[in-house]
């Protein structure tokens, strides 16, 4: 049999667990990843990482759930490891919390994460304009940790890496047989998809290690995410915006916003601006598609779009990839099939 | 009797709560309150230092009713301070976590007191395989050291003076004369005033740098007791590694077995410590008593009579309990002052 070659580009965090789920689980099969930008300048490095879905629009809630409990679980038993330290991964609880009361007061993934319960109203107390939360417990994946992690991994699968500009997939071919398309934002130039748009995202990473528990404002516009070696606040949602420089008066509101949900904050110290541009799509696209010009074929699968949910979904996406370039792989395998690519 | 002169001994939690207790009570009402602390270690080598801070009582309910009061009236007190620009320096923090078991046990009586008490899930109870029922709840952290601190930065701003002295004796505070002695010298009491009651807790902690644990996790032997069943509790900057009560047992030196006792067991029920670099280590005492001792007493020198008011003898839960007490301790001053007719106690206080 021979070695499938498989290209995968994007080395964020959906890109790189794409690529070792495809080392792991497609037999005879070499990986190369491809990229401009690597850990740490990719837009998953300055996500803070917390486990908690978005919900996407169009696809069904039941795989939606099942992306979100996949990525839950494989992310536990790393965290119950002794590796978890390495990966960067560990347990936060803290409190989601509601300026009214929201017309689905148990989201889909309540069973997922752990302890999901109502906060009660002495809880509520520390939160005078808020009437309504949630508390659970949830994992923290953190990106600048786990990114360089999973590079160690595909690495020990015999991964390979090449940084390089892709402009066009068709570059791919002939060297490899199978690409997979994890450009994230890139997509909207690399492929052409217009339906992706950058989702501006602002954050702040301080010093406050008193600080154990996250707290979210039900909007996701607000929040304190505690991690190993800062504290994330954040934050932004501006659509359409390709500004990548910090903004100093949006880092002052952010900093408001987070001081008058955890006034402990405003002995923070060390505060570094970050910008990241998240993946914007009206869906995650993850499907595949067999491209063909001029008698050259080309097995590529897609797999961007995750918009402000990449890390909470990404392991049970990429094993869903994994499936489909194996079904690329089978098909490509066997002779009488090729035609039907 | 113009001036009230008011010696405390003991410059750990316990003493310097109840030092300020008084003074924020009564400095405006009495002309003059001349008021000192005495002790022979001040932080960061006292007791209070070595705790971990973790607000907890123990499972069982206490022997004096009076106690729960105590327990609920310290919670309280700490977490209307967890939202003012104070708690970080004074070692202030809300923490959520753990409380493992081998077997179902009843709720403890201070579920009411903490914030979302409630059972553990069982898959929750997966991430701990050696334990079968749990709690989970959000508490408090006091940090000794920090809170010491500030205790110390709040006496000092109020003209409150502090020696360094051993005392021997009681009386010997007495004869320099003194109207009121309060008596917080924890585990070393005995030396001051025979106490069968009262005997030494010894813990040994190793602290760590592992600043991705975010929830304390505390496991019970019931059959052994409190605090000899591995615990992890993380504070402001490192976290505190325990399991260690030995009855009896005076010794102030680190012990490599009970290191190796507390690192084997913390490390079997969080995995990730293996990564963690040891800060350091220490050992303390918990004033194991019965119940404590928070009560009036007279003191006999010659023909003149000092009052005495005892509080210690908190065992592993002083931080847990100091405030209440200190307020018990300042009604009980408030008595004191009521007799010699310099103060009438507001009808509410009664």
């Amino acid at each position: 049999m021979d070695t499938v070659r498989v290209a995968v580009v994007g080395a964020g965090v959906v890109g790189l667990s794409t690529a070792v789920c495809i080392a792991q689980l497609v037999p005879q099969c070499s990986v190369t990843i491809i990229s401009d930008k690597f850990t740490p300048d990719t837009t998953s490095d300055v996500a803070a990482g917390i486990l908690i879905p978005h919900a996407c629009a169009d696809i069904p809630i039941a795989v939606q759930k099942q992306w979100f409990r996949e990525t839950f679980d494989h992310l536990s038993s790393i965290a119950s490891s002794a590796e978890a330290v390495d990966a960067g991964v560990h347990l936060l609880s803290g409190w989601q919390i509601f300026r009214s009361i929201p017309t689905e007061q148990v989201p889909f993934w309540a069973d997922v994460v752990l302890g999901f319960r109502e906060m009660t109203e002495a809880e509520l107390k520390r939160f005078p304009q808020y009437v309504f939360g949630h508390a659970f417990t949830t994992l923290k994946c953190e990106t600048s940790v786990y990114l360089p992690w999973l590079e160690k991994r595909l690495k020990m699968h015999g991964g390979l890496f090449l940084r390089r500009r892709v402009e066009d997939l068709w570059e791919l071919q002939p060297s490899f047989d199978i690409v997979v398309n994890c450009s994230g934002l890139g997509s909207r130039e690399l492929v052409g998809d217009s339906m992706v748009f950058p989702v501006r995202g602002q954050i702040l990473q301080v010093q406050a290690p008193w600080v154990k528990h996250f707290i979210r404002d039900g909007t996701g516009l607000t929040y304190i995410y505690p991690g190993a070696s800062y504290v994330t606040l954040g934050g932004t949602r501006q659509k359409g915006d390709w500004n990548l420089a910090p903004d100093a008066e949006i880092s002052r509101d952010i900093f408001s916003r987070c001081c008058a949900l955890e006034p402990s904050l405003r002995r923070a110290c060390s505060m570094k601006e970050r910008v990241g541009l998240r993946p914007g799509r009206s869906n995650i696209l993850l499907q595949k598609e067999a491209l063909a010009r001029d008698g050259r074929r080309l097995c590529v699968v897609h797999h961007y779009g995750h918009g402000s949910g990449g890390v909470s979904v990404h392991w049970g996406c990429a094993l869903e990839a994994a499936r489909l370039v194996n079904e690329c792989a089978r098909a490509l395998r066997t002779p009488a099939l090729t035609s039907k690519l | 009797m113009l001036t009230m002169r008011v010696v405390v001994i003991g410059a750990g939690v316990i003493g310097l709560s109840t030092a300020l207790c008084i003074y924020e009570r009564y400095h405006s009402i009495l002309q003059s309150l001349d008021l000192k602390v005495y002790a022979d270690r001040f932080t960061p080598l006292t007791n209070t230092d070595v705790a971990a801070g973790l607000w907890q009582p123990y499972l069982s309910g206490p022997s004096n009713p009076q106690e729960m009061a105590w327990n609920q009236q310290t919670f309280d007190y700490l977490l209307s301070h967890i939202y003012s620009p104070n708690a970080e320096k004074m070692g202030l923090a809300l923490i959520s976590g753990y409380n493992l078991f081998h077997e179902a046990v009843p709720d403890p009586f201070w579920k009411n007191i903490v914030l979302g008490f409630r059972k553990l899930t069982p898959r929750e109870l997966d991430v701990f395989p050696d334990y079968s029922y749990g709690w989970f709840h959000t508490s408090l952290i006091i940090e000794g050291k920090s809170y010491l601190e500030w205790l110390t930065e709040r006496l000092t701003e109020r003209g409150v003076k502090f020696f360094q002295r051993k005392v021997e004796s009681l009386e010997e505070v007495a004869r320099g004369g003194v109207d009121v002695i309060i008596n917080c010298t924890g585990v070393w009491a005995g030396a001051l005033q025979p106490d069968p009651l009262l005997q030494p807790g010894r813990g040994q902690i190793i602290k760590v740098n592992a600043p991705w644990i975010k929830h304390f996790i505390v496991t019970h032997n019931l059959k052994s007791g409190i605090y000899t069943s591995p615990y992890i509790i993380p504070g402001m900057q490192t976290v505190t590694l325990g399991g260690i009560n030995q009855l009896g047992n005076w010794s102030e030196i680190n012990s490599t077995q009970d290191h190796n006792t507390i690192w084997e067991g913390c490390c079997r029920l969080e995995p990730t410590l293996k990564n963690a670099r040891i800060a350091g280590e220490h050992t303390g005492f918990r004033p194991v008593r019965p119940q404590l001792r928070l009560e009036r007493d007279q003191l006999r020198v010659g023909s003149a009579s000092t009052e005495v008011i005892h509080n210690y003898g908190h065992g592993g839960y002083g931080l847990t309990i100091h405030w209440g007490c200190a307020l018990e301790a300042a009604n009980l001053f408030g008595k004191i002052l009521e007799e010699k007719e310099l103060y009438r106690m507001p009808p509410s206080h009664l």
